[in-house]
């Protein structure tokens, strides 16, 4: 099968005015914990041809994006066609340009109703994504290459070892910031799987069973599996550290893994863990644009060990950096292409890798404040730029093919 | 008929718009008679989630048959809509912008969807299309309901800010706008021949009160959602001064508002039909002396006693199912309306709810040599706008009512003209019926 190159979006970050989900009115209520409303985003709502023309004039062949739950299912069993045909569309446009379209069910937004009726906690949860995802595959399975059900659903869980995630100084508001949201829909709950703690784990791995259930039923060709945030983990004079983040952060779902058909691998950097918890990196080392150290080989590893843990193959459908200079990134990503392809060297199976992200767009809490993008976008003419490394990527791309 | 509540719903089923000319009558003569499809946001774009009436929808109870839902996707084939205008011989299109997409959360704007209807009334201009703009068609933003909506003392300034960002935004393209649709339609209830049980207002005010639990707020306040007495104040005052802000954006655009206005006629030598006008029209027109036309939305006639309005006498004209058959009640309105006001008037809507398109068929032409007499006896009529283009959303009757030139598939959202909708053609074509 043709290695797959490309690039990845996700609905909320690309095409705005979001106003149905869960999140987009955790960016509204008083004492918000975002830096700023999602606003327009990249307007991809209505410039998504563009997009996928962008990847195409780049040599890519796969292009990754998300289906909104909160369009596709504005009321609770209120589905709309019309939102389907939309998504259908986009994949129907990739398919044609011979760019294999890549499918996010869940791209760490929900419906405020399901937020509101207590997300993962609510028992009924599975079964409401599996039938969205029935839905899903009933309107545009037949393009679909690959689907994601969830999109780093292991965020949670890396709390305390993480230095971007959630860290518990912020618990506090992120509470805050959604009894808020309870309050504005006149709920006594809002539940947010990505600004939880992570509780009701079975629920949630039920949800993505049940989701992949829903979907072979319609389309049982289509590889299905879940992305993870794994990054490089490195003990620091011991691995008892690397142990137990691996047991609270991957275990349960790499076992859940082992039952997909690919492992979703989305590495950013390296983890360095001593016997206590998280070591910063050195002082000298080059730090990205959100503070993180300037790790690219870290990819390779985090391939390798996503696949021995789950057997699969591994798709990388996340990888890339908060670059403030574009020559940052430029750098970057040769150097995470060489750990790829060290790895592939030594027999691992890799089916694609889609760098994150096409565009500038909204990185969530920090708003618009941290460039990941291969194009710059305009935050009032929504004019899309590629930068150089997208040119870059692209040469690799092609040398590559 | 009898405007308000037990004809046509609280919430305005089928209702419609105005037209006028900014211009003096001499310009407004020389100006094209427009001859047009009328559309409304909610009622056809579908999924228009962040709005007050969508709410309404959803919560328990509802007032409402059935929730919008995807409407006629108008959001995405809004093209198809504008080129069917445009193949049926009319040179004008009549639509609304959604306050709530243009808005999403207080102060902040929305740059996507002001180019998005920036698109359509371009698109319009670039066939030679005239778009009649309406700012406000029932609907408003959630969040506004749940500040009091029209109640809240600072509406007007509200309203005045989202209608510049329009009219900066689009201003230039667009031919006539209309700041309100039928604001004065909920007033009408009190005179209703046959108003709803008390039920229905109960249940009306459990839904309101059910809206503003999901909304956080011990309010939720929308027009044709309660008592419309004391927001109508907040409207008029919206409208003056969304005038003055849409006037600083560019001051030649004609700018009126559409009021529901049926074909009243007296009954009995003690009819209160000047004391209905008073207090239905009577303090929206107030507020019009500085407009520039006013629109007339008509869809028949209704007898007017000596405190409501009374079920039609035996002598009223009727078809050959035994309803009301008055395609002419237009005509007669706008004379009224000229007369009351000394402005130029425009037909924003006039249309009937028929599933059997051979009714239209008949009603049109009909309605439009009403139109023409009226002219003829020297009333400046600038346009005549039929309600409406689709089979849409008819607000609390659903998706029943049919008041469609063209039809929509409900769930291919294929677009089929009627009949009715090439009589419209055809006439718009010859500049009239003979």
């Amino acid at each position: 099968m043709t290695f797959l190159w490309g690039s990845a979006t996700a609905g909320h970050q690309v095409e705005g005015n979001n106003v149905n989900a869960d999140i987009w009115l955790l960016e509204q209520v008083p004492g918000t914990s975002f830096f700023e409303p999602s606003g327009d985003a990249c307007d991809s709502l209505n410039r998504w041809a563009e997009d996928i023309a962008i990847v195409r004039s780049l040599g890519l062949n796969a292009y990754r994006f998300s289906t909104e739950w909160s369009r596709i299912e504005p009321a609770e069993g209120q589905f709309s066609q019309a939102w389907l045909d939309y998504y259908a569309r986009i994949a129907a446009a990739c398919h044609d340009a011979g760019i294999a379209p890549v499918v996010t069910l869940s791209h760490f937004t929900s419906p405020r109703w399901f937020a509101a009726a207590g997300g993962w906690s609510n028992p009924q949860a599975p079964g409401l994504f599996a039938r969205f995802a029935g839905r899903v595959a009933q309107a545009l399975g037949a393009f679909a290459s690959h689907v994601v059900t969830f999109n780093e659903p292991n965020l949670p869980l890396m709390g305390k070892w993480s230095a971007t995630p959630i860290a518990d100084q912020v618990r506090t508001g992120l509470d805050a910031m959604l009894a808020a949201a309870a309050r504005a829909c006149g709920s006594d709950r809002f539940d947010v799987w990505v600004y939880s703690r992570g509780e009701h784990l079975d629920t949630l791995l039920a949800g993505h069973r049940a989701a992949r259930a829903a979907w072979k039923r319609m389309r049982p060709t289509t590889p299905i599996g879940m992305s993870l945030a794994i990054p490089d983990t490195q003990g620091v004079g011991t691995q008892a550290g690397v142990a137990a983040y691996r047991r609270h952060a991957e275990a349960l779902f790499f076992e859940a893994a082992r039952e997909d058909d690919f492992i979703g691998v989305q590495t950013y950097g390296r983890l360095l863990l001593n016997g206590d918890g998280v070591v910063p990196p050195a002082s000298e080392a080059e730090r990205t644009q959100s503070g993180d150290e300037f790790y690219p080989q870290a990819l390779g590893a985090a391939i390798t060990h996503a696949h021995r843990e789950t057997g699969k193959p591994v798709f990388v459908t996340e990888n890339g950096i908060a670059a403030a200079s574009d020559a940052q990134r430029a750098r970057y990503i040769p150097a995470a292409l060489a750990s790829l392809q060290a790895v592939q060297g030594n027999g691992v199976p890799v089916l694609g890798y889609l760098h994150w992200s096409l565009l500038d767009n909204f990185e969530w809490r920090r708003g618009y404040t941290q460039q990941f993008g291969l194009v710059a976008v305009d935050r009032h003419s929504f004019t899309r730029t590629p930068k150089p490394s997208a040119r870059v990527y692209a040469d690799l791309v092609r040398k590559a093919a | 008929m009898n405007d308000g509540i037990d004809r046509r719903g609280v919430l305005g089923l089928g209702a419609g718009a105005a037209i006028a000319a900014a211009m003096p009558a001499q310009a407004a003569r020389r100006a094209p008679f427009l001859w047009g499809a009328a559309t409304a946001g909610h009622q056809v774009e579908g999924n228009n989630v962040n709005a007050d009436i969508w709410l309404l929808e959803q919560v328990t109870p509802t007032v409402f048959a059935e929730p919008s839902g995807d409407a006629c996707d108008s959001l995405y084939r809004w093209r198809e809509d504008v080129a069917i205008v445009k193949a049926l011989g009319l040179n004008c299109y009549r639509f609304s912008v959604e306050w709530s997409r243009i808005e999403p959360s207080p102060g902040q704007f929305s740059q996507a969807y002001l180019d998005h209807y920036t698109r359509i009334v371009d698109h319009c201009r670039s066939l030679g299309l005239a778009p009649v703009v309406t700012f406000n068609h029932f609907t408003c933003p959630r969040w506004f309901a749940a500040a009091g909506g029209w109640e809240n003392k600072d509406a007007p300034d509200l309203f005045a800010r989202y209608c510049d960002r329009v009219a900066r935004a689009m201003g230039a393209g667009i031919s006539h706008a209309l700041t309100f649709n039928e604001p004065n339609l909920a007033l009408g209830g009190s005179w209703a021949a046959k108003p709803p049980p008390q039920a229905f207002f109960d249940k009306m005010a459990a839904s309101v009160a059910a809206a503003a639990k999901a909304s956080g707020s011990n309010r939720f306040s929308l027009l044709n959602g309660g008592d419309p007495v004391p927001m109508i104040p907040g409207v008029t005052a919206s409208h003056v001064q969304a005038r003055e802000a849409i006037r600083a954006a560019r001051g030649d655009l004609p700018i009126g508002m559409s009021l529901a206005i049926p074909d009243n006629v007296a009954v009995g030598s003690d009819s209160g039909i000047e004391r209905k006008r008073a207090e239905i029209y009577g303090p929206f027109f107030d507020v019009m002396d500085k407009d520039d036309f006013v629109g007339v939305q008509t869809y028949g006639q209704a007898y007017v006693g000596r405190d409501r309005d009374v079920e039609a006498p035996a002598s009223a004209p009727r078809g050959a199912d035994g309803k009301e058959w008055f395609p002419a009640a237009i005509g007669n309105v706008l004379r009224y309306v000229h007369k009351a006001t000394g402005k130029p008037v425009m037909v924003t809507e006039n249309g009937l709810d028929a599933s059997d398109d051979a009714t239209r068929q008949r009603f049109i032409p009909e309605a439009v040599a009403s139109v023409q007499a009226a002219m003829r006896d020297g009333v400046p009529v600038l346009g005549y706008i039929h309600w409406s283009l689709l089979d849409n959303f008819e607000w609390f009757s659903g998706y029943g009512p049919k008041f469609g030139l063209v039809a929509v598939d409900r769930k291919s959202f294929k677009r089929t003209p009627k009949p009715s909708a090439h009589v419209l053609g055809q006439i718009a074509k010859a500049g009239g019926v003979r």
